[in-house]
């Protein structure tokens, strides 16, 4: 039985896969049933790799999946349309060039009305999201840390009133599993792995779980062949090459001896739409 | 302003995240400093190891580098503190202890941006260096690169400015900017809380003191950024929809009249389709079966490569380099210098 109501973050090092990734991910979770929305969260968004033009308003994908491309700003005004009775005051809230001008500028309202917005149903939190699982294609590492460092820094300036309410019912779901899966992506490389490490060990310093994912992976096929060829002479440089991808991967996967390690292939998409299906199984039991 | 020439050149690195940009930056800044060249790097936030090799207490090893290369990390809080205390020691202090500044100022809109080309501005101004190299604030896409400065400009030309200033009530239309302002200004304090509310409006007191400063910078930085000893690199890594990407960026940012000086690919892999060949027949004479289906799979995706790849060296009226994917980590500044070498032989 799928559990309902979760969020899942895809992060990790630009180019390793995340939006690929998430949006099979989402693809999968919609087929299984759940009503799913994919977001894909920018500060300035441009046109998405994977789905071409997206909007604030989530649109069809197929069945039970919607897509849709936030910045913050949307949320926020939506935050204020809902919590703002009178149509008359929300207008004059958005005509008043001050207003607009602060909003822009001001520092954290436009990611606590993002987080805010997406854990709004699981926080019984107005206005709320009806969908079983949301999927987000997270900012790479940098910027995703410093998002989530949003209310943590601002239950420092104030933890009651509206904003403390807030800052913790966030916490309180991003902090708990059932709730949240922070997926950090990563590759066999050495930068790569090192900034995984890097994310992990800052995650882990905000009381925040995160999931490993090793993906663009060899399959253990591959890998069978590449131990057979281990002969003397001449070797193509694509073999060299897969070799020294082999030996990366290896290493990678004994130094960080994860039981619970997520792994895909790089592989064609038939391929990885079915390891992707297998996975979203085993993370919903 | 097109013929501007400062004595100091400047290059700036451009990009979407992870295609090496902070690499590639360093090495190119590397390349230079053994040249002979003085030269200043700029960065925001390098990987962890890149930055262990970058900054050095006791200076590097190599002594062209020693005497040659300066690396700064660039620290908007800092910067701004600095500049809040040049305009106004009494606002300095009260904003570090704003909880909303220490925390959260590299939030801001334009904030990294801004810092990088205040930053060149005031080393411009010296002359000490022969070149100059911006490693641009990680954004997701490239561009913003040029806007995001515009946007910090607005926030202090726009009203803002006349809302804690400002003596209305002169005339009719003054008195209704006031009562929207203050319903508007109402209405966020009653969704926020009064907390946040009080540290966000003094955090726009103190940074409207730096409306001068920052109008000054940008100003500044329009002649440098137009100025003919400003070279634009941009670096993509060597994947299809990343080149695609590229091709796009470049191609907007010359309707913006900037033109991309050159094209760095990284991660270059320089296979012919006979290597690829080769390789399928040496898996299939050894029967191999997995490791020729997977070949046969990156295959594909290198043909698609190759297809971009050549599209974008027929579009784009830019130079190109490739940059070889390097197998090995960068431990030590040995390293670097010795990329900077392969920087030179990819040309």
């Amino acid at each position: 039985m799928l559990k309902k109501g979760k969020i899942h973050f895809f992060t990790g090092k630009g180019g390793v896969g995340k939006s690929l990734l998430s949006y099979t991910f989402a693809k999968e979770l919609a087929s299984s049933g759940q009503k799913t929305l994919w977001i894909e969260f920018s500060q300035n968004p441009s046109i998405n790799l994977v789905i071409g033009e997206l909007q604030f308003k989530p649109q069809k994908i197929s069945e039970n999946l919607q897509a849709a491309t936030w910045n913050g700003e949307d949320c926020l005004q939506e935050f204020v349309k809902y919590s703002v009775k009178l149509r008359l005051i929300y207008e004059t809230f958005y005509r008043s060039k001050a207003m607009t001008a602060l909003i822009k500028a001001a520092p954290a309202l436009r990611e606590i009305a993002f987080l805010g917005y997406i854990t709004s149903h699981l926080r019984d939190v107005k206005p709320s999201l009806n969908y079983d699982q949301i999927v987000v294609d997270a900012p790479s590492t940098g910027h995703f840390l410093s998002c989530l460092k949003v209310p943590i820094a601002l239950l420092d300036v104030s933890d009651f009133g509206p904003m403390g309410f807030h800052c913790k019912g966030i916490l309180e779901v991003l902090r708990n599993t059932e709730m949240t899966s922070i997926y950090n992506v990563f590759t066999s490389e050495p930068l790569v792995v090192s900034e995984y490490e890097f994310l992990t060990h800052e995650l882990k310093k905000m009381n925040l779980t995160s999931k490993a994912w090793l993906n663009r992976a060899l399959s253990s096929m591959v890998i069978q062949d590449l131990d057979k060829s281990m002969i003397i002479g001449h070797t193509p440089i694509q073999i060299q090459n897969l070799m020294t991808i082999k030996s990366q991967q290896s290493e990678v996967v004994k130094k960080l001896n994860l039981s619970d390690l997520i792994v895909t292939e790089l592989s064609p998409m038939d391929q990885l739409n079915l390891s992707i299906k297998k996975i979203v199984q085993d993370q919903m039991i | 302003m097109k013929n501007f020439e400062q004595s100091t050149k400047v290059e700036f690195y451009l990009g979407s995240g992870g295609v090496g940009k902070s690499t590639i930056s360093a090495v190119s800044a590397v390349k230079e400093a053994m040249a002979g060249k003085k030269v200043l790097i700029a960065t925001f936030d390098p990987s962890l190891r890149l930055k262990d090799i970058l900054i050095k207490s006791n200076g590097y090893q190599n002594s062209l580098l020693k005497s040659n290369l300066t690396v700064k990390i660039l620290d908007p809080k800092k910067i701004f503190e600095d500049l809040l205390g040049q305009v106004d020691a009494e606002v300095s202090k009260s904003v570090k202890k704003n909880k909303l500044f220490t925390n959260l100022i590299e939030r801001i809109q334009g904030v990294q941006e801004f810092s990088s080309l205040y930053f060149l501005n005031e080393n411009l101004k010296s002359s000490h260096y022969d070149l100059i190299i911006i490693d641009t604030p990680p954004l997701q896409n490239s561009l913003d690169f040029f806007s995001s400065p515009q946007k910090l400009k607005d926030l202090f030309e726009s009203p803002i400015v006349k809302l804690f200033i400002g003596d209305f009530n002169k005339n009719w239309l003054e008195k209704i900017f006031k009562k929207t302002r203050d319903i508007a200004f109402l209405t966020l304090k009653k969704l926020t809380g009064l907390d946040f509310f009080d540290q966000l409006i003094s955090l726009m007191k103190a940074l409207e003191k730096l409306q001068p400063t920052i109008l000054e910078t940008l100003n500044q930085s329009q002649i440098v950024l137009e100025s003919n000893s400003t070279k634009y690199k941009f670096i993509t890594s060597y994947e299809t929809d990343r080149l695609e990407l590229a091709q796009n960026q470049i191609k907007f940012m010359k309707e913006q009249n900037i033109t991309t000086n050159c094209l760095i690919v990284n991660k270059y892999e320089d296979f012919s389709m006979a290597d690829l060949d080769e390789s399928a027949e040496w898996c299939h004479s050894r029967q191999l079966n997995k490791l020729s289906n997977h070949l046969e799979f990156l295959k594909q995706r290198f043909k698609n490569r190759i297809i971009k790849m050549d599209e974008i060296k027929k579009t784009l009226n830019t130079k190109i380099v490739f940059f070889h994917n390097f197998k090995n980590n960068i431990l030590s500044e040995e390293d670097l210098i010795q990329l900077s070498k392969d920087l030179n032989e990819s040309k």
